[in-house]
This record gives C-alpha cells, sequence and structure tokens, in this order.
C-alpha cells in the first residue's frame, strides 16, 4: 500500500504512436515510374499527449471524500500511504503532473523537456553527462503569496539530498551535480550520470518556509505537524485550512495556483479528507451521504459495494501493483555464511530435500511458471475480480511489450521436468541428483495469500513438486536487512526463502526496475533480494538507465519483458484492482491508476449542478 | 487513612517503573520496528533506513533507549549519559540544571509519523473517549445495577430469565459484529443516524478544532444535538455488549446479600420491603461492585478500541489501532504507560471507596 513520495509527480510514459517503417514498401509501383527509395517514418514515442478532457465546471461548493486510512505525513516527500500521496496530489503541484493515461502535463512548467525540443541535452554543457533546462510559467506564486522560482526547486534538491534528511528516496536527485537559476524561471539541472526519469524530478518544498527549520527537526516532523500545516505554503489546488487529527483534513482552493488545463484555480471551495476507521463503516457512510466519493478500496471489496446497490458508481481499473511468485535464483553456492545473502529456504521443514536450491535450476522455475494456474487463484480465491498478469509491467505504459505469455499447461512443466533430469519418484515428487523438488512457499498471513498457497501446492504437486506453505508476518519476510538475521523466518532480504508471494507497486518509469532486478545490487546494498543474475537482462537495464530516448528505452524494455517471462524472472499473477466508488454530484473525476493518484485533477473537480 | 494513601503512592512506584520495563519489553519484542514502514518500498536504501533509525536514536543499545525514554539519560551525549553536561543527574528538573526529556519530565517523546509531541496528540484525543467512555459507563453501570437488582428480587421470574438470555447474548457478542451491524441498519438502511465521527463534516468544523467551539459557542444547541446523535451509536454498542457481564454481577452480589442474616433481621423487624431492599441490602451488595467500578476507571481514557475505530471515533482507542498501523511507537508506548499508571491509581481509588462504604474496613 506504500507509495513513495515522487509518486506525487510519478505516472507512466505512453506510447502515442508507432508507425509501421514498411507500410511505404506496400505502395503500388508502375513498370514506367521508378518509385523513390521509401523512408522508415522513424519510431516515436511521446510523452506529453494526454486526452485529458474536462468538462467546465461552476465554482463554489465542497466535496467530501472518505477514506479508511488516515494521511499523517504531509511533507510530500516523507508521504508513504495511498492516502497521504492523494493529499498531496491536491496540494502540492511540480512541474509536470502524471495523468490518467499515462502521459505527462506541463504544470507549473510551461512544457516538458525533450530532446527533440532541445530541453534535455545529452551530453550536457560543461562536461555535464546531461542538462536538462525547464522553463517555468511566469508569476508563479506559493498559497502564502511568496514567489514560487527556481530557488525554490534549488531549494528542493539541496533538501533531498541533505546528509541529515532520512528515510527518504533520492533516486535520481543523486545523479545530479548541481542547479542553476539564471532566472526565476529557468531551471537548469545539471546531471553527472544520464537519468531517464528525469521528468520525474520536478517535485518543489517551499524554500521560504523551511530554510529556518533546522533538518534534525525536519526529520521528526517539525514544521509539518498538523498545527502546522494551515501556514504551509502550497504549490497546487488546494492549501491546508485544518488537520484535525483522526477526523479529517480540510483543504481550500489556492487563489495563486492555475489549473494545467484550465488555467485557473480550482472549482471547489473546499475539499474534505474524512478518516474512517474501517472500510466497512465507509462504505455505510457513502451511503448514509456522509461523503461523496470513497477511495482506497480493493477488487474484493466490490461484492460488498453491489449489495449496497452502488455497482453504478464503481470505478474500478487496473492498479500498478501487482502480485507474483518470486522464486530465489541463488544456488547456495556463493551463500555469506553470516547472513545467509545468497543462499535459499533454511526451514527444517525442507530440510530433508538435500543440499541445493531447486529453484536456482532454470527448468525447475520454468516448470514453475507452467504449472501455477493464475485463473484458478483468480476464480477461486479472488472472485475473479483482478486482472491476471503476464509480466509487472502494465498494459498501457509506452513500454509494454506483448510478450506470449506462459500460460497454465502442466503437461508442459512435466517435460520440461523431465528433459532436465528432475525424475519422479515412487511417491510423486522428483528428484534430481539427490536433490528432492521440495520447497518452501513463502508470504504474508492475509487470508487471499495463505488461500493462494494452499490452491499453488496443489498444483505443484500435481507435476511431481512437493511445496510446503509458509504464512509469515509482513515484519519477517520484509524484514529490513540490518534488523534480520539468516533465520529470520522466509525473510527476503537474507535470501531465507524458495518462492516467495507478494506484492510490488511498480514505478510507472522503468528505470525502477534496475534496483530490483540488476545484479549490482544484491543485498545489503540494494533491492534484489531474488538473487537474479542475468548479463542480458543486465544490459537491457543498463540500457534504460543509460539513455532518454524513450525509443530507446521502450525496445531495451521489451528485451527485459522477454526475458523476464523465458527465465522466470518472477510469476506474475494478477494486477490488483483500484476501486473508487463516486458519486452522482462529483464532476471531472478521472480515476488515475498511477500513484499521482485521485487527486490528481483535483484542480478541476466540481460540484454537479 | 492519609498514612495509608501514602504507603500506596509510595508502593506504586515500584510498579509503575516494572510497567514501564515490560513495556519497553512488550515493543522490542514485537516484530518489526518504525523503520518497518518502508518494507514494502524498495526506493528507501538501507543506507536512508539507517539514517531513520539514527534519526530517532533507534541505532542505540535497549538500555540507552530504554533509559532517554525514562529520562534519566541525557539524550544529546552517547551512552547512559545519567549526568548532563553541566554535571547534574539528568533526572531532575531542568531548573535545577537536570534534563528535559522523558517521562519523569513530562515528555514523552514526538510521533515519528505525524511529529506530533505524544503528549499533546494523547491528550486531544482524551476528551472525544471520555465523552464515549463516560456516557457508556454511566449508562451501563445504571442499567446493570437496575437489572441485577431486579433480576435478583425477581427471582427465576420472567423478567429474570429473559435478563439472563440478554445478558448471555450481549456477553458473547462480538463489538465489531455490534457495530457494524447498528452501522448497516441505522446508518445505510434506515439512514436515521450518523455512522462515523463525532460531528457532521458537512456543517460543522472539526471537534475540538478553535473553529469548533466558536461555532459551539455560536449555536450550542444544534452542536450538542449533533454529538448526541453521533454519540447513540458508539454507546448503545458498548452499553450492550458490557452491561450484561456487570448485571449478572450484581445479580450474584445482591442475592448473597438478601440471603444475609442482617436482611432477615430487619424484616422481622417490619421494616418496609423497600428499606429493606435498598438500603440493607442492595448497599452491602455494592461493595464488590464497587471495586469493579474502579478497576473500569482506566477505560474512561484508553477507551474502547474497537467501537471506537468502526465509529471513526476520534479518542484513544482509535488513536491506538492507528498507531500501530503506521508502526508509531511513540505514541503507542505513551498510551500504554498513562493507562497503566491509571490502573494503578484507580486501584488505589477503589480501595480508598471501599473503606468509604464499608465503615467496618480500616486501613
Amino acid at each position: 500500500m506504500h507509495k513513495r513520495v515522487l509518486g506525487l509527480l510519478a505516472t507512466s510514459l505512453v506510447v502515442f504512436a508507432a508507425c509501421n517503417p514498411s507500410a511505404a514498401s506496400n505502395a503500388p509501383t508502375t513498370p514506367e515510374v521508378t518509385a523513390p527509395p521509401a523512408t522508415p517514418t522513424p519510431e516515436f514515442v511521446a510523452i506529453d499527449q494526454s486526452k485529458y478532457a474536462p468538462t467546465a465546471g461552476t465554482s463554489g461548493g465542497q466535496i467530501l471524500m472518505g477514506d479508511w486510512q488516515e494521511a499523517n505525513q504531509f511533507n510530500p516527500f516523507y508521504a508513504s500511504q495511498v492516502t497521504e500521496a492523494n493529499v498531496a496530489s491536491a496540494a502540492f503541484a511540480g512541474m509536470v503532473v502524471g495523468t490518467y493515461d499515462y502521459q505527462f502535463l506541463p504544470d507549473l512548467a510551461t512544457t516538458i523537456p525533450t530532446t527533440a525540443n532541445g530541453g534535455v541535452v545529452v551530453p550536457g554543457a560543461s562536461g555535464d553527462a546531461m542538462t536538462v533546462t525547464w522553463t517555468l510559467k511566469p508569476d508563479l506564486k506559493w498559497s502564502d503569496g511568496q514567489p514560487l522560482t527556481c530557488d525554490d526547486f534549488k531549494f528542493t534538491w539541496q533538501w533531498v539530498m541533505d546528509p541529515a534528511n532520512s528515510g527518504i528516496s533520492t533516486s535520481g536527485y543523486e545523479d545530479i551535480s548541481s542547479i542553476d537559476c539564471p532566472s526565476p524561471t529557468s531551471v537548469v539541472q545539471h546531471y553527472k550520470n544520464v537519468y531517464e526519469g528525469y521528468v520525474l524530478i520536478s517535485g518543489v518544498l517551499p524554500q521560504h518556509y523551511l530554510k529556518d527549520i533546522p533538518m534534525a527537526d525536519q526529520v521528526k516532523g517539525a514544521g509539518w505537524t498538523p498545527e502546522d500545516m494551515p501556514k504551509v505554503p502550497t504549490s497546487g489546488a488546494f492549501k491546508f485550512e485544518s488537520v484535525t487529527s483522526g477526523q479529517e483534513l480540510r483543504l481550500v482552493r489556492n487563489d495563486n495556483y492555475k489549473g494545467f488545463k484550465s488555467n485557473t484555480p480550482a472549482y471547489l471551495d473546499t475539499l474534505v479528507f474524512k478518516w474512517y476507521g474501517d472500510p466497512t463503516a465507509m462504505i455505510a457512510g457513502f451511503v448514509a451521504g456522509e461523503v461523496d466519493i470513497m477511495t482506497d478500496l480493493l477488487a474484493a471489496d466490490i461484492p460488498t459495494l453491489k449489495a449496497q446497490g452502488l455497482e453504478s458508481e464503481i470505478s474500478a481499473i487496473p492498479s500498478l501493483t501487482y502480485e507474483f511468485l518470486r522464486p530465489n535464483w541463488a544456488d547456495g553456492s556463493k551463500m555469506d555464511a553470516t547472513t545467509g545473502v545468497g543462499g535459499c529456504s533454511r526451514n527444517p521443514a525442507v530440510a530433508d530435500r538435500g543440499t541445493g536450491c531447486p529453484a536456482s535450476d532454470p527448468a525447475f522455475r520454468q516448470a514453475l511458471t507452467f504449472a501455477v494456474n493464475k485463473d484458478e487463484i483468480n476464480s477461486r480465491v479472488l472472485g475473479g475480480l483482478e486482472q491476471v498478469a503476464n509480466t509487472n509491467v502494465a498494459p498501457d505504459a509506452y513500454y509494454f511489450s506483448d510478450q506470449p505469455p506462459a500460460t497454465f499447461d502442466p503437461e508442459k512443466a512435466k517435460s520440461i521436468l523431465d528433459a532436465a533430469g528432475w525424475t519422479v519418484g515412487a511417491d510423486g515428487i522428483r528428484a534430481k541428483g539427490g536433490l528432492r523438488a521440495k520447497i518452501e512457499l513463502c508470504s504474508t498471513t492475509r487470508q487471499a495469500r495463505i488461500d493462494t498457497l494452499k490452491l499453488i501446492v496443489d498444483q505443484l504437486k500435481a507435476v511431481g513438486i512437493e511445496a510446503i506453505a509458509n504464512n509469515v508476518s509482513a515484519s519477517d519476510i520484509f524484514v529490513e536487512f540490518n534488523d534480520g538475521t539468516k533465520d529470520t523466518a522466509c525473510g527476503l532480504s537474507h535470501s531465507n526463502f524458495d518462492v516467495a508471494e507478494h506484492a510490488f507497486g511498480v514505478s510507472v518509469d522503468p528505470i525502477g526496475n534496475y534496483s530490483t532486478y540488476d545484479s549490482k545490487f544484491f543485498e545489503p546494498t540494494g533491492g534484489n533480494d531474488a538473487q537474479i543474475s542475468d548479463p542480458d537482462l543486465d544490459a537491457a537495464l543498463e540500457k534504460v538507465k543509460g539513455t532518454v530516448d524513450f525509443v530507446e528505452v521502450k525496445h531495451a524494455m521489451a528485451t527485459f519483458q522477454k526475458i523476464y517471462i523465458e527465465k522466470v524472472v518472477e510469476i506474475p499473477l494478477y494486477f490488483r484492482k483500484e476501486v473508487e466508488v463516486v458519486g452522482p454530484k462529483l464532476g471531472n473525476f478521472f480515476a488515475n491508476p498511477t500513484s499521482a493518484g485521485p487527486t490528481w485533477n483535483a484542480v478541476d473537480w466540481y460540484v454537479k449542478a | 487513612m492519609a498514612k495509608y494513601v501514602v504507603r500506596r503512592l509510595i508502593q506504586a512506584i515500584p510498579v509503575i517503573i516494572g510497567i514501564t520495563i515490560a513495556i519497553y519489553a512488550i515493543m522490542l519484542l514485537a516484530p518489526g520496528g518504525p523503520q518497518q514502514r518502508f518494507a514494502n518500498n524498495p526506493k528507501i536504501t538501507n543506507e536512508q533506513r539507517e539514517k531513520f533509525k539514527k534519526a530517532w536514536g533507534l541505532d542505540q543499545p535497549i538500555p540507552v533507549q530504554y533509559c532517554r525514554w525514562i529520562g534519566f539519560c541525557d539524550p544529546d551525549q552517547d551512552g547512559i549519559a545519567l549526568l548532563t553536561v553541566k554535571n547534574v543527574p539528568n533526572f531532575l528538573p531542568e531548573s535545577l540544571g537536570g534534563g528535559d526529556n522523558g517521562m519523569i519530565h513530562g515528555d514523552l517523546g514526538f510521533s515519528i509519523d505525524s511529529g506530533e509531541s505524544v503528549g499533546g496528540r494523547i491528550g486531544k484525543a482524551a476528551l472525544p473517549t471520555l465523552l464515549l467512555a463516560g456516557s457508556a459507563l454511566i449508562l451501563w453501570i445504571t442499567l446493570a445495577i437496575l437489572l441485577g437488582v431486579f433480576a435478583a428480587l425477581k427471582r427465576y421470574s420472567f423478567f429474570d430469565q429473559a435478563a439472563t438470555v440478554f445478558s448471555y447474548i450481549g456477553f458473547a457478542m462480538p463489538t465489531f459484529w455490534l457495530g457494524l451491524m447498528l452501522i448497516l441498519i441505522f446508518g445505510a438502511s434506515l439512514k436515521v443516524l450518523p455512522v462515523s465521527g463525532m460531528v457532521d463534516a458537512r456543517l460543522s468544523p472539526p471537534f475540538g478544532s478553535d473553529q469548533y467551539w466558536t461555532y459551539f459557542g455560536k449555536s450550542p444547541g444544534t452542536a450538542i444535538v449533533d454529538i448526541v446523535r453521533h454519540l447513540i451509536l458508539p454507546v448503545v454498542t458498548l452499553v450492550v455488549v458490557s452491561v450484561a457481564g456487570d448485571s449478572r454481577f450484581v445479580r450474584a452480589s445482591m442475592l448473597e446479600a438478601l440471603g444475609q442474616d442482617y436482611v432477615r433481621t430487619a424484616r422481622a423487624k417490619g421494616l418496609p420491603n423497600r428499606i429493606v431492599t435498598f438500603r440493607h441490602a442492595l448497599r452491602n451488595a455494592l461493595l464488590p461492585v464497587v471495586t469493579n467500578i474502579g478497576l473500569e476507571i482506566p477505560f474512561l481514557f484508553s477507551g474502547a478500541v474497537v467501537t471506537e475505530s468502526i465509529f471513526s471515533w476520534p479518542g484513544e482507542g482509535r488513536l491506538f489501532i492507528n498507531s500501530i498501523t503506521n508502526f508509531d511507537y511513540t505514541i503507542l508506548m505513551g498510551i500504554l504507560l498513562i493507562a497503566a499508571i491509571l490502573t494503578v491509581l484507580a486501584n488505589l481509588l477503589a480501595d480508598i471507596l471501599y473503606a468509604v462504604v464499608d465503615p467496618r474496613i480500616k486501613y
């Protein structure tokens, strides 16, 4: 459920047009006339071509938005929950806004810099690996009337990189060597490394408000407590009127901000976030008319919503959070005896399998992918409400590549295992070289995961693999490296698993894959807990990281997805649904699957007559 | 009596110290820690997590962390620094050159989640809890005494049987289920009562804010009616599940009293039944009930965790649940500590009250 800050601005990029270069060769020709040589139309990827078209609204009124999780962190860079990202999207603007259709629109900036329009220069001037120049809209102001200038963006970069800051993602910011402000409206970012996700480095904090608060105090919330919020300057559609813990958060229109599409301030006078203690109570509250929109619901809530007669008001779209099986690639030969990194499950329940790690065998992993019946999991455990996934890339992302799916085929799984030397024993379980095909399946104690693992145990048994389901607390499976030991049950960071089921909220930008799958990022320096090591995969990810040519990114990501499926980097199960319920009173609601969230266009929301 | 009270207060000190150690140990034994908030976020590197732990002093050895929380150690110095930089014991008041941190100085730290002072945050949640728990407590004790007394007087009657059935149902009913049922029936279906919060967010500023008290001053009648309407469902939930046990307790105690010689003597003297029942039997029957009520007083602070969460009531119980969800250990420890101290004091109060209502008891 955690979405991180950059999330405020982050969305995905989309392929806007991809022309067929061979189309011209199909044109009819005549013997008398020599046809001009066919010129392939260059492939083109656009990131600023959103179809977003809000209707004109009327000013005034208030909308109440229900959520069953309470926002407590109001600094958008520290926001860690969906609800906090929703508040941040309504109150804080950046250079760009991520749209519902995976595009970007300039928000505080006049245009989005690209290599095509000269805003991005690679290599950059004066020895930069890359120089990005943003131009701000004229006369921008914070909600308190102070000018919003390049100095604020420079301060924000320094603030993120302050050594005393903590618990924050520095991704991308650490690639910047300096920021120049040749004028109040010109922001020149000098990068020491090419950073593909530069569009996401667009958030801004108010220098005039924060400069006098020591960072050591800010990391403990100084300047951003509920009492402070009414005086915190905001850059977005709304500003804070009051934050009342346990009850509500009240935003009022910021007349100093003009909408990225309408170029006018927000229509609504007030936007109230009302906090419930329980999703069921929130649904009842919506039915009773207490709120106009409710968010943060799951597909599992849809039957309840329908039972309450809310079917026509449900908005359910696939989110960027996907559930998956994560096979541990490590074979144990390079295991660190102290930390356990590089090993596999050390659960005594699988100790009788012999020495080795079954999932480290590529054939074994391939068999897993054909043995798991995702449709059965979706229908039997999830009521058919989720969208079965093929890769970890959202189908609407511009870098999505439609690879042949690895569909359920137990006979194929058996033949792969047979060919790889996994022979069936007397008890129906396979073995190879003295290693029994016995694995530990790890996950958390969520009921859906308990049920899913039970199904998978049966599905694997049908192909001759014995699996032991082990549902442990989230604090064990996701234990931080320095807090865990090699014996922490199912501890991913200490490689104490064979196959784990959990979820990732993927970054809308492909660079998010880099630190999760590249072989440079084994613990304790990175998040490649599955010990994935594949030179081709690394090369594709390095390519993604090292270019701002979105066509190249798209091709590299196609390679990544091909390898992802063929070599079973993961076994994606389904994309979770993002569910909101929107009452008839609210105009211009556009569900946004990215971490910009449902309030991304709150500036255009209005109360219908 | 005064000596007894002083003696009990002194005895309470090691108990409270023991409680603080227990609370700290429980929090340490709980899986995870405040840094668990980053568990699902691969963008937060181990380096950033370590910096977070350092910023909050979580990188220090456990005895140091505990010593700082209690207020015996100076947090600005390394290790177990019992003396301040002025070479004065840190536990002494700041005015004497001591420290200003820790429980002993009334400083419970800051919320890891919102940055508010723990004392301030807990203080804000106290009034809503007092309102809800106080209303429920008064109502359920009154009802429990009435039901218990009449069930005892009409032993094995239809009323007694009905009260018994009601008690068992109420006792067995899960709070969360009853609360949700009431919400669905009276909120979602009948739409006659609000289902969440303390005030109507469409009409009223949030309860407790400066704007609210201005609004309250202008329209006190409307504001009070609004709060009372919001109180009905959570109070009913608490009363239904709580009255059952206490009414059985009163019934049993009353039956025992009615069978005593002094009651028979009173009747033999020809006293009216009303006098015998309420002056002789009931007063004695309530003696154990007083102890029970005393032990329920901390509930006025700690609130009803489940009920407050279901009805989105902004009290201590909901704060406690939210703090668990958000890994806000400082708030959790603050609530646990205050609730534990109140329990110790409530026990003392119950003992004193016992002596007041029973002249035979001498301390």
